[in-house]
């Protein structure tokens, strides 16, 4: 055909390539099966933020959970909850005098024996309610008589007393959280702690804390 | 209008000569109409996008001046993709109608001849040309489909790894820089080592004569005996600032050991007695040795050189 | 191919994002010179008497009295000298023990009889102590009210203040900007303060030389003053026992 323009391609080839035939359309179910997979998809990524740490998921330490005389071990040392006292007054013995400690709340005595794997290290309390509330150890009582300033070293087992003061209120639920200190400027930021439940309800807390001792005593420091 | 190679007929040229602030001259957008240049009496406005249509074939075609073909390029260049316009299409049938017509010569750059070559070449077989133009692609570097999505792939794993490996080493080295690793240097029984300005000699071990009653059980109290000789007046700090120390046992665990006894002064020279004390278990009493760090702060955190005394 | 476009067909220009640009530009303009998206500072100070109580986000507070006695009491001081005290009951508001040395903070500014006694340039501070059972100790547990006692010196020669001027100021849990983690921290207001040194009226020094030692800080500083949330007035009553 004489065409005024030569290179005006021929009517055949009309199509994306002179050679292949024109695809056909996609079926209607193919649409629909891509478009409910796409749409699953994307809820599937939503769906796997929820996974996603909040910061202070990222900052907690490795916690192992326990109740009573349980051996919790983590890397850095092993502890154990042994006993359980209430006191309505602390009496510590020290070398040339005593000090007394009374409180119109109450006293919360926990032994605590602990080791360590492989290095000397010293540990630190806390006690955690079950409303989320954090309470460190009472400077009350000479730090001198408490866990805190022993040196737990491998090869064997060493007991030591936490004190808390708290509200009657709070002792139902609370647990008993020990760790290494953690020292912001240096040093290991992300450290293991073990958290030991007191394994008190209410009932339970009510009918130890009518156990409580007065002038419970404190010595060999 | 002249065929300038500057002017595409979409992009303006830049007002100055290209520097490094006027972009120089660039490509037309790909749906741009670049062949045949649109035709003189018509007001085609710039930039307007174009669309791959048929040639109106028995109806009235626009007036166009036709341009002759242009010279065939060398097969050394071949299309990229599979043909999307049928001009494209046409290119490679052209190039493979006049590499066939004239296989031997250099590519005819006359006008005279092509006009002659065209014609016929379109109104040729088709399929002989689509047949060959689909050969011809396929038979020049074309990396097969699956090919390509494994080389992909490669490419991604291995950037991934790369890329977590630097990051590792970057944060490995920052964490090496500060935090020194220990360097404790092993001291023959009975030899002196010099750490920080001072000369130490281990003298003995022994178990305390007096052992106190309120020891944990299986446990053991030990006596060390230590000569630490200071080199120069930087070495007299001992008696303020004492040293580190722990007992070590062969399996790597570790032992407070606290100075009992530590000299007065310490002049350059002179030995001094170093006493400590330490419990460690009774049945790793017979062979912990002494590990000495130069103070506190490094030893707490094990960094830098130390000394370990061999019984 | 090419193919002109069929005469008399309109091109369809892109409008919609130079649109919204523009609209976006306008709303930026327009916020900007009325005054910015930033909230406007709350200035109202609240008023506040003996006993009244103060929410100051990090703790309650209510300053219960203030009171000129001699040292010893409360474990807090030297018998002999005179001390100004300032008596609250403070429930730490937080979810973990902070020290009573935190209250420092928490009362930027305390005036007796229009002479600033905290902040004073060369002092240390206050002595901050909380007390339980007639002892003093630093603790302030999450949740308990305990009585805060912050004793100023009194120098042997001066007068008894009549009337106390205590701004109290306010806390807030602001997150981080890069860790993203949230703690207590003080308000402060926007611009920082340079103030002349004739108006905060340092006393003479005292003759028997018995003061802290003056630690070079007698110019007064440029400081960025904390936001006062409220202000208790009260008169100061003393004690001899």
């Amino acid at each position: 055909m004489a065409v005024s323009s030569d290179f005006v391609p021929h009517p055949a080839s009309a199509s994306p390539s002179p050679a292949q035939p024109p695809p056909p359309r996609r079926p209607a179910w193919r649409r629909i099966v891509s478009a409910v997979a796409g749409v699953a998809l994307a809820i599937g990524a939503v769906y796997a933020q929820t996974f996603v740490m909040t910061v202070n998921d990222k900052t907690a330490p490795l916690t192992v959970s326990g109740g009573m005389r349980e051996e919790l071990r983590t890397d850095h040392f092993s502890a154990r909850l042994e006993r359980i006292e209430f006191a309505r007054s602390i009496r510590v013995k020290k070398a040339y005098s005593t000090d007394e400690a009374t409180t119109d709340q109450i006293f919360l005595v926990v032994k605590v024996g602990a080791t360590s794997p492989r290095r000397p290290t010293k540990l630190v309390p806390h006690l955690v309610t079950a409303g989320g509330l954090r309470f460190a150890a009472t400077d009350k009582v000479d730090e001198n008589a408490t866990i805190t300033a022993k040196w737990i070293q491998p090869g064997w087992w060493r007991s030591g007393l936490c004190f808390f003061e708290i509200p009657p209120d709070e002792v139902a639920g609370a647990r008993v959280v020990v760790s290494e200190p953690v020292n912001s400027l240096y040093g290991d930021q992300y450290i293991p702690e073990v958290s030991m439940d007191l394994g008190l309800d209410e009932a339970k807390a009510r009918e130890a804390m009518s156990a409580a001792k007065d002038g419970y005593e404190v010595s060999g420091i | 209008m002249s065929q300038n190679p500057n002017d595409t007929g979409v992009w303006r040229p830049p007002a100055a000569e290209p520097s490094w602030f006027t972009p120089a001259p660039r490509l037309p957008r790909p749906d741009a109409r670049v062949w045949p240049p649109p035709a003189p009496e018509q007001e085609e406005p710039r930039g307007s996008s174009t669309v791959p249509m048929p040639a109106v074939q028995d109806g009235q075609a626009p007036g166009r001046r036709t341009w002759p073909p242009p010279p065939p390029v060398p097969a050394a260049s071949p299309p990229p993709g599979p043909a999307a316009s049928p001009f494209r299409g046409e290119a490679p049938a052209e190039r493979a109608a006049s590499a066939a017509s004239a296989p031997a010569a250099a590519p005819p750059m006359s006008l005279s001849s092509s006009p002659s070559a065209a014609p016929p070449a379109p109104t040729a077989p088709p399929p002989a040309d689509r047949a060959a133009s689909a050969a011809a692609p396929s038979a020049r570097r074309r990396i097969p489909k699956p090919v390509k999505i494994g080389l992909q792939l490669l490419g991604a794993v291995a950037l991934t790894a790369a890329l977590l490996g630097v990051k590792g080493y970057d944060e490995l080295t920052r964490f090496e820089r500060d935090n020194p690793a220990a360097q404790v240097r092993h001291v023959a029984s009975g030899q002196a080592a010099d750490l920080a300005d001072a000369r130490w000699r281990l003298l003995k071990i022994a178990p305390m004569a007096q052992q106190p009653d309120n020891l944990a059980p299986g446990t053991i109290m030990l006596q060390i005996d230590l000569e630490g000789t200071a080199l120069n007046q930087d070495g007299t700090h001992f008696t303020t600032t004492p040293p580190y120390y722990y007992m070590g046992d062969a399996a790597g665990r570790t032992w407070m050991a606290l100075s009992w006894k530590a000299p007065e002064r310490l002049t350059p020279g002179v030995p001094g007695r170093f006493t400590l004390i330490s419990s460690v278990p009774k049945d790793v009493a017979g062979q912990v040795e002494l590990l000495l760090w130069p103070n506190s702060y490094v030893g707490e955190r094990e960094w830098g050189p130390a000394l370990r005394f061999a019984r | 191919m090419t193919s002109t476009p069929p005469r008399g067909a309109r091109r369809r220009r892109p409008v919609l994002i130079p649109a919204v640009a523009v609209l976006a530009a306008a709303t930026a303009g327009v916020s900007a010179a009325l005054g910015g998206l930033a909230q406007a500072p709350d200035t109202s100070v609240e008023k506040l008497g003996k006993g009244a109580e103060f929410d100051q986000g990090k703790m309650l507070t209510v300053v219960q009295d203030a009171v000129v006695r001699s040292g010893g009491k409360f474990e807090m001081g030297v018998p002999g000298k005179r001390y100004l005290q300032i008596v609250l009951k403070v429930t730490n508001e937080t979810d973990r023990t902070i020290q009573a040395q935190e209250m420092d903070h928490a009362l930027p500014t305390v005036r007796a009889d229009s002479t600033t006694i905290k902040p004073k340039p060369g002092d240390l501070g206050p002595y901050i102590r909380s007390i339980s059972q007639g002892h003093s100790y630093a603790q302030l547990h999450p949740g308990v009210p305990t009585t805060v006692i912050m004793s100023f010196e009194l120098e042997p020669g001066r007068p008894v203040p009549k009337r106390l001027s205590i701004d109290l100021g306010a806390f807030e849990l602001h997150e981080d900007f890069f860790s993203r983690q949230r703690a207590w921290s003080q308000i402060f207001q926007d611009t920082a303060v340079t103030p002349s040194p004739a108006a905060s009226a340092t006393p003479a020094p005292s003759p028997s030389g018995t003061d802290a030692p003056r630690l070079g800080l007698a110019e007064p500083k440029t400081r960025i003053p904390p936001v006062v949330a409220a202000q208790v007035d009260l008169p100061v009553r003393v004690e001899t026992s």
